[in-house]
């Protein structure tokens, strides 16, 4: 077993399969007619990692948990005819009236509403978050661009509806998920094309039962090595949360920086050895923590994806460059990111030839057992691991 | 413990650590090599290794071994080191009422020489230790008897550790606790530290303690 390859059977145990895939588009599909049936014109679209192939199985509490799948629900009425409140719920109440989606499980959170689907047929279930929204107005784009924001990507904005949980008062927020699409599918592509036809013809022996023809599997389906280790990364990083105890980094901050990084790097790298680039290159910042923002700036002239002007970080929105996704950052969750950097190059690439004990266990505090036995099928008697006896350390 | 005991015992540690080697000495060994642990808590596993050496005298498990972490891999900014020292494994009566459960090399190996190492992994890959600490010096002593004793104030932790020291004449049935809970000893949570027999290797280290608390 070359331990190198079996990051790829981790990513996709954590990713949909294509039953859940067509689950899904389905009854987005029928969400989109029910609610062109009850008049009202809009586009029904996927966003965030369920768009860019980069979903992974949520880990929460300690557990994994239902999928979630993100939809935009684009009004074709125009901004400055509606506002927030009403975007909200012309969406929401023919849902509300509706008894197949009020049976859903409907609520409202604050910028969207989400649906439950419990498991069909044994698969896992998913819930659907679906985030009302109109185009955004021209002013704002016009001010995106001068913002230094890519036109054809300012051009895709739109305007969603956020609701105080306090005040409960509704007001406009900005998000661009097609535009977002845009720039990661450009960036994917390459990693996409240089393995596409045999990724293409494994989804199909995978799941003959499923498709009758290469033909059939949808291109939605296919992953590349750069969508698979932001999957990988994004499960280390809820299972090092999850134990530090401490609020995670957005998955948009991963997504971004892998992106970002990736475009250096030859698409004809292997997942692992992407991983290793990319750990590598996120790395380099972490002296960023430590040391003066402008010795850094002077020393590593190439480095600005992470940014510290001393006060506050910055990692941009590519589409948006009016969004930091680190705004709100302390020096606390600077610190623990690049300690949770450092953590996946010592579970994934500094035990990478280390006796299988040691590999499995940093495997198994990385991904988790269940994942690492699932890829490993051989290694299913190791992870029995003694207790501590919870000795407290003292100084005398 | 003679030193054909220890070698015995050492024999025992071996087998679990096949890259350690013992050295005698005129009343001691020294255990050294690499020792590979791992270990669980809460769902996290953790492996490593260390480069150790291990001072084991003829009066083990009276005298708690010392052990030196050879191969400079503990951090020097790591609280519980210090370099040069042996490590701090812990307060010295609790790993003592521990071992006397199992007085042997291998389960101070397997046990406090392990956690410690489980610890100082989770300090460096999460920033914070995963069970706790003890505060440095005597503190750290008083928050040992504080959980040990089931109590809230060093004053009943030194009632306490009073009455079993001078061995005083506790009845059961009709005395109050010393803890101050004005309750008889037997509806106390403290009855079954009074029916118990220490001994005298926990009792040598109860009346230091006691004489260290005493003193300050």
């Amino acid at each position: 077993m070359d331990r190198r390859n079996i990051f790829e059977t981790i990513a996709k145990n954590l990713d949909i399969t294509p039953t859940m895939y067509k689950n899904a588009t389905e009854k987005y599909e029928a969400m989109s007619r029910f609610l062109q049936s009850a008049g009202i014109k809009c586009d029904i679209y996927p966003q965030g990692s369920f768009a860019s192939g980069t979903i992974i199985r949520p880990f929460e509490d300690g557990k994994d948990c239902d999928y979630d799948i993100d939809m935009v629900c684009e009004l074709t009425t125009e901004k400055e005819k509606t506002n927030a409140q009403q975007t909200k719920w012309v969406v929401g109440s023919p849902l509300q009236n509706s008894d197949l989606y009020a049976s859903k499980d409907l609520k409202e959170w604050d910028r969207c509403w989400t649906l439950s689907y419990a498991n069909l047929s044994g698969d896992i279930g998913f819930s659907m978050d679906i985030l009302p929204s109109v185009h955004e107005c021209r002013e704002f784009i016009t001010w995106e661009k001068l913002s230094g924001t890519d036109s054809c990507y300012a051009e895709k904005s739109i305007a969603i509806t956020n609701k105080d949980q306090i005040t409960k008062n509704y007001s406009w927020s900005q998000s661009n998920p097609r535009g977002y699409k845009m720039w990661f599918d450009a960036i994917n592509e390459p990693y996409l094309s240089f393995q596409r036809a045999s990724s293409r013809q494994h989804l199909f022996e995978e799941n003959r039962g499923f498709y009758n023809s290469v033909e059939e599997v949808p291109p939605m389906l296919e992953r590349s090595s750069l969508q698979r280790v932001i999957q990988i990364l994004k499960r280390h990083r809820d299972m090092y949360y999850h134990n530090a105890k401490r609020k995670k980094p957005i998955s948009a901050i991963i997504t971004t920086l892998v992106a970002e990084i990736a475009k250096n790097a030859s698409p004809q790298l292997t997942i692992f050895d992407l991983l290793q680039f990319v750990v590598a290159d996120l790395n380099q910042y972490a002296s960023l923590n430590n040391e003066s923002h402008l010795l850094f700036e002077m020393s590593n002239p190439t480095l600005r994806r992470i940014q510290n002007d001393g006060s506050k970080w910055t990692v941009r929105n590519p589409v948006n460059h009016n969004d930091n996704y680190t705004e709100n950052w302390i020096k606390e969750d600077a610190e623990f990111f690049f300690r949770w950097l450092k953590a996946v190059r010592m579970d994934f690439i500094d035990n990478i030839n280390e006796s299988d004990e040691k590999f499995f266990a940093a495997l198994d505090c990385g991904v988790g057992k269940q994942l690492r036995i699932s890829a490993i099928p051989g290694s299913v008697n190791f992870g029995l691991y003694p207790q501590v006896s919870q000795t407290k350390p003292w100084r005398e | 413990m003679d030193i054909s005991l220890l070698k015995k015992q050492f024999a025992d540690l071996k087998v679990r650590h096949p890259q350690l080697r013992c050295k005698e000495e005129k009343d001691k060994i020294i255990i050294s090599g690499k020792i590979e642990f791992n270990r669980e808590w809460n769902d996290i596993p953790l492996a490593g290794n260390y480069e150790i050496k291990i001072r084991v005298t003829t009066n083990f498990p009276s005298e708690i071994p010392q052990v030196l972490e050879t191969s400079n891999m503990v951090p020097e900014n790591y609280s519980h080191y210090q370099k040069g020292h042996p490590l701090c494994l812990g307060i010295s009566t609790e790993l003592a009422i521990k071992l006397q459960r199992n007085p042997t090399i291998t389960f101070f190996v397997e046990t406090f020489v392990a956690d410690y190492f489980y610890s100082l992994n989770f300090w460096i890959k999460y920033g914070s230790v995963p069970y706790g600490e003890r505060s440095h010096n005597q503190e750290g002593v008083y928050e040992f008897y504080k959980e040990y004793f089931f109590v809230n104030t060093k004053e009943k932790v030194c009632s306490l550790l009073k009455a079993i020291v001078k061995s005083e004449n506790i009845d059961i049935q009709k005395s109050s606790c010393p803890c101050g809970s004005n309750l008889p000893v037997y509806l106390c949570w403290h009855s079954t530290l009074f029916s118990q027999s220490f001994s005298r290797f926990e009792m040598d280290h109860f009346q230091l303690d006691y004489k260290n608390f005493v003193c300050e």
